[in-house]
């Protein structure tokens, strides 16, 4: 409980600060968006299949978030705050405090991104419950998997590379699978489609990487 | 090793439907195993060093993993001639190539976070995490993702003796494989050693400064 408190106030001071700089939001956003258009354009509405449009919605969103996740603990190590931070909370709720942060701001840029893809490449989302379901597990995957890494590269020279780096091969899996579960939404058909084996593999996947990172967060993250 | 170079070119029967070419198998299979095995390793000894916080096991941890980057580069390449040879092509995006391919960025994004962290202690602990994550993410990699329903794959799904009775394996063709992946295992136990202790002693000649 003492740690869920600690994590909430971590969040909201996070929260606090993205709203008056609204930096990470922005950046992200904008190279989303700029992604999106970007492929919309060199493609020039030619019609994909179902799984083409769930790869390419899927990189969207993960470079997108390769660009901005490691944020939070950047701008620590940028304003010295991190002395702080660790006196005023415990490891653990620092780490989820983070996780959460970077969870709302996914689901920020997954709620642009999702509808403007599928607006500007003329995407039929068959299933639009499915897609919501997939995307928000999708962001709880992606920011669950990256916000230890994110402590990582804070240390770190040419941080931002070296984030983008480590996230790939820990991500892989995530979103393989995740291409998987969201084919079928875009009206992939067919009994080899298995988008709910895939759904289920990546909670599985998220579940055993939250778990690491939770232990090993400490480790990372005291002096 | 000589005795087991021999006895794959001489000794072992060509695999069937594969001809000569067939024989990279007995260099491309352990250099795949030793491998992932070397990120096991290095997955080990940074679990050792975090229970420690001894430097030797960083040194043994960044060693197993230049070693292994090696062998999974020689197999990656063995497997990419011997692609063009069975199949016609170098690289056709089989899943066990994409995985092979991810393991190689594993490893590069290790060397890479290793690299661009300045104090011994934090890039121990942060390189020993890493580890440990990474390998998560490279056994789901080689070990489940070929196997997923709906990835269609060239390779053949492991085969075992009594695995398939009615075809089976050649128990020559067997014998000279484990006698090759032990081979390889003990030559990489050596390299790693070697690397190891040429690691240690950089280590030393920086503390002693």
């Amino acid at each position: 409980m003492e740690v869920l408190r600690a994590a909430a106030a971590v969040l909201r001071k996070d929260l606090r600060g993205e709203l008056r700089t609204r930096y990470a939001l922005s950046s992200i956003l904008l190279f989303a968006l700029a992604s999106v258009a970007l492929v919309s354009f060199t493609l020039k509405g030619e019609a994909l299949t179902p799984r083409q449009h769930a790869a390419l919605v899927w990189v969207v969103v993960f470079f997108a978030a390769a660009t901005g996740l490691a944020r939070g603990f950047v701008q620590e190590a940028d304003a010295g705050t991190e002395l702080l931070l660790r006196q005023a909370a415990s490891p653990e709720a620092v780490w989820l405090g983070k996780l959460l942060f970077n969870l709302a701001l996914l689901a920020a840029v997954e709620a642009v991104v999702f509808p403007v893809y599928c607006g500007l490449m003329y995407a039929s989302v068959e299933q639009p419950a499915q897609m919501a379901a997939v995307a928000a597990l999708g962001a709880v995957a992606i920011s669950g998997c990256t916000t230890i890494l994110g402590a990582m590269v804070a240390r770190a020279r040419s941080r931002s590379s070296v984030f983008a780096l480590t996230a790939l091969p820990i991500l892989l899996p995530a979103l393989l699978l995740l291409v998987q579960a969201s084919a079928p939404a875009f009206g992939a058909g067919g009994p080899e489609a298995g988008g709910r084996e895939a759904a289920l593999a990546v909670v599985s996947y998220t579940g055993i990487l939250m778990v690491l990172s939770w232990l090993l967060f400490p480790a990372v993250w005291e002096e | 090793m000589a005795g087991v170079i021999a006895a794959a070119f001489l000794w072992s029967p060509p695999l069937q439907g594969l001809g000569e070419a067939g024989r990279i198998f007995y260099f491309h299979v352990p250099c795949a195993w030793v491998g992932t095995l070397a990120f096991l390793c290095a997955a080990y000894a940074g679990l050792k060093y975090l229970r420690t916080r001894d430097l030797e096991w960083d040194s043994s941890g960044a060693a197993a993993a230049q070693v292994g980057f090696l062998f999974t580069f020689l197999a990656t390449v063995s497997g990419a001639v011997w692609a063009q040879e069975a199949w016609g092509r170098w690289w056709n995006w089989d899943p066990r190539q994409t995985a092979i391919l991810m393991v190689l960025l594993i490893y590069g994004a290790y060397f890479a976070l290793r690299s661009s962290i300045e104090s011994a202690e934090r890039r121990a602990s942060i390189s020993a995490a890493y580890s440990i994550l990474a390998m998560v993410a490279a056994i789901f990699l080689v070990y489940v993702a070929p196997r997923l329903p709906g990835l269609d794959t060239l390779h053949p799904s492991p085969v075992l003796p009594g695995n398939d009775p009615e075809r089976g394996i050649e128990p020559r063709i067997l014998m000279v494989l484990l006698a090759a992946l032990a081979g390889f295992t003990g030559l990489f136990a050596w390299m790693w050693r070697i690397q190891t202790r040429v690691d240690r002693l950089f280590l030393r000649r920086e503390q002693n400064r």
